[in-house]
């Protein structure tokens, strides 16, 4: 049991309404990823969640209780930091631990928790060892290990793996992912990383200046964005967004185009431009194409299309996948 | 030998003992609680109490020096242990509080919520988390405030006549009225710096630790 319900949640700090109001339902098992640009409420709603900061307004609903006014630890949460926030005089195992401590939990249960948390995370080895001893990826293994041991409802996850180097983030995103498969637990993850977001959420919440822009799964949001923001912030290199007479040609006041959905020929096409940079991914060539009556496009093609700096091409926009805006910048 | 017999340095001593201990650990009683208030629930006055509480160091102790003698005497603290005691606390609780107050802001808050999180009470949050964490800062907050009260010379010298004269008095009276005797003098005050000379020996990493804390990660 683990399902979530914010009705009409708001936040102010001072006269600043960081978060005006939001109205959101979280089902149980799922994993729900905030995202959003840095400064757009998704940690502040995490922490509303959490109890660490007291709502403006509004209700939170944990399992159809009324948590609003319940403090922190009543709430059945456990949350990752951003920064591991591992408690640095205490070994590993103490960390692990601790909950349980708390939680007034004898001394052999604490071990026995404690033990298969290590073992699940593999730590085992590391039990003794103070955090300050423990690489980065070791430490957010603590860090979530704190969190599962003493079984929550829901995980919270403020941006666990921003402190990480990139190779590792993939790891650990894997990890947090099969984790999540293995206890079934509902997850809400924030992040500013939009591959994240994709590739682990069951739903993903976009948020901007503390409203929701979208709800949907990873392929609805890459599929239907609902409006120019969501369009621009899913999706790996950015859509290509074209207003003017060339959006008109096509019924709307701006088009959208991802990379990946223009062909790209060295012989004919809609329109003509200039290479301007190439970047060979290996798998993937990015192409950032300067059209004169367009601007900038961004184009994604193979690892082996054969062009450099300089060379003319011609790019036509897939008509079957080209997204269309109205003046107000939703979709048409 | 004859510094011993021509006056009881180990009555003044005791004295020093108990005035800077004293004087330590009660201020640490309050300018804990003071700090953390401070450190974790700043309101926006926190930042003009603090300087309000620096402003009081920079008033020359002679200003105020009759008001307190005339308090003094009215309460008949005079030449007490206590009444010393109450003022050293006084003087060195703004830098008592400063500096915990240093020190508490340095602990990540995001720590604290974890505490939170996890289930720990503000009692138990402040026994397994918050002091073992700050025991290095409180350290030496302690050391520095015994060393302060230990030479503090100007309130020791006009608020006691022997009862309760710690050793900077008793070195003072080696001065006039007999003119400079510079052998016992010295003798006398080396006995007088020797016990924190020797505790700041043995504490010199700890200090310089809290004292540096944070100026380098």
């Amino acid at each position: 049991m683990g399902s979530i319900r914010l009705e009409n949640v708001s936040k102010h700090f001072g006269e600043h309404a960081v978060i005006p109001s939001i109205d959101l339902e979280i089902n149980d098992g799922e994993f729900v990823v905030f995202v959003g640009p840095s400064g757009c409420g998704k940690s502040t709603l995490l922490r509303l969640i959490a109890g660490l900061e007291d709502v403006t307004g509004g209700r939170i609903l944990i399992d159809g209780d009324d948590a609003t006014a319940k403090p922190p630890a009543k709430r059945g949460l456990a949350m990752v930091f951003q920064s591991y926030a591992l408690y640095p005089h205490m070994s590993v195992r103490s960390n692990i631990g601790f909950p349980l401590k708390m939680a007034n939990l004898d001394k052999a249960e604490i071990d026995r928790k404690v033990n298969d948390a290590a073992a699940i995370l593999n730590l085992t080895d590391y039990l003794e060892r103070k955090p300050r001893a423990l690489s980065g990826g070791q430490r957010q293994r603590v860090a979530i290990g704190r969190a599962i041991v003493r079984s929550p409802e829901c995980f919270l996850f403020d941006e666990p793996l921003s402190n990480l180097d990139a190779a590792l983030r993939v790891n650990m995103r894997l990890e947090i992912s099969e984790l999540h498969q293995q206890l079934g637990a509902t997850s809400i993850y924030v992040t500013h990383d939009q591959v994240e977001a994709m590739t682990m959420a069951d739903k993903i919440v976009v948020l901007r200046a503390g409203n929701i822009e979208q709800v949907g799964s990873p392929l609805e949001l890459y599929r239907s964005p609902a409006n120019l923001f969501v369009a621009g912030f899913i999706g790996s290199p950015k859509m290509n967004f074209i207003d003017g007479k060339a959006a008109e040609e096509f019924g709307a006041h701006t088009i959208g185009i991802r990379p990946e959905h223009v062909a790209l020929s060295t012989e004919s096409g809609k329109w003509m431009g200039k290479v301007a940079v190439s970047e060979h991914l290996g798998s993937d060539t990015f192409l950032h194409v300067d059209v004169p009556e367009l601007g900038h496009i961004t184009t994604r093609t193979d690892g082996e299309f054969p062009v450099r700096h300089g060379d003319t091409v011609f790019i036509s926009p897939d008509p079957e996948r080209l997204y269309r805006f109205n003046a107000d910048g939703l979709a048409a | 030998m004859e510094v011993q017999a021509r006056s009881n340095y180990f009555h003044h001593f005791w004295n020093s003992v108990a005035i800077s201990l004293g004087s330590t650990v009660i201020g640490l009683l309050i300018a804990v609680p003071a700090a953390w208030a401070m450190a974790f629930s700043p309101t926006k006055r926190t930042k003009d109490i603090l300087l309000w509480m620096l402003s009081t160091k920079m008033l020359p102790a002679v200003g105020v020096l009759v008001p307190i003698y005339i308090i003094f005497r009215d309460l008949g603290l005079l030449d007490t242990r206590i009444g010393l005691i109450i003022i050293m606390m006084l003087i060195n609780l703004p830098i008592m509080v400063w500096m915990l107050y240093t020190y508490f802001k340095e602990i990540p808050g995001e720590i604290l919520e974890a505490a939170r999180m996890d289930g720990a009470t503000l009692g138990k949050e402040l026994v397994y988390v918050l002091t073992p964490m700050a025991i290095p800062g409180i350290a030496s907050t302690l050391l520095l405030n015994i060393i302060l009260a230990w030479n503090e010379a100007f309130w020791t010298l006009n608020l006691t006549a022997s009862k309760a004269a710690p050793l900077t008095a008793f070195i003072a009276s080696y001065s006039s009225p007999e003119g400079l005797f510079y052998a016992k003098l010295s003798a006398a005050s080396t006995m007088a710096i020797a016990p924190i000379v020797i505790l700041g020996w043995f504490s010199q990493k700890q200090l310089v630790r809290g004292l540096t804390f944070g100026a380098v990660k």
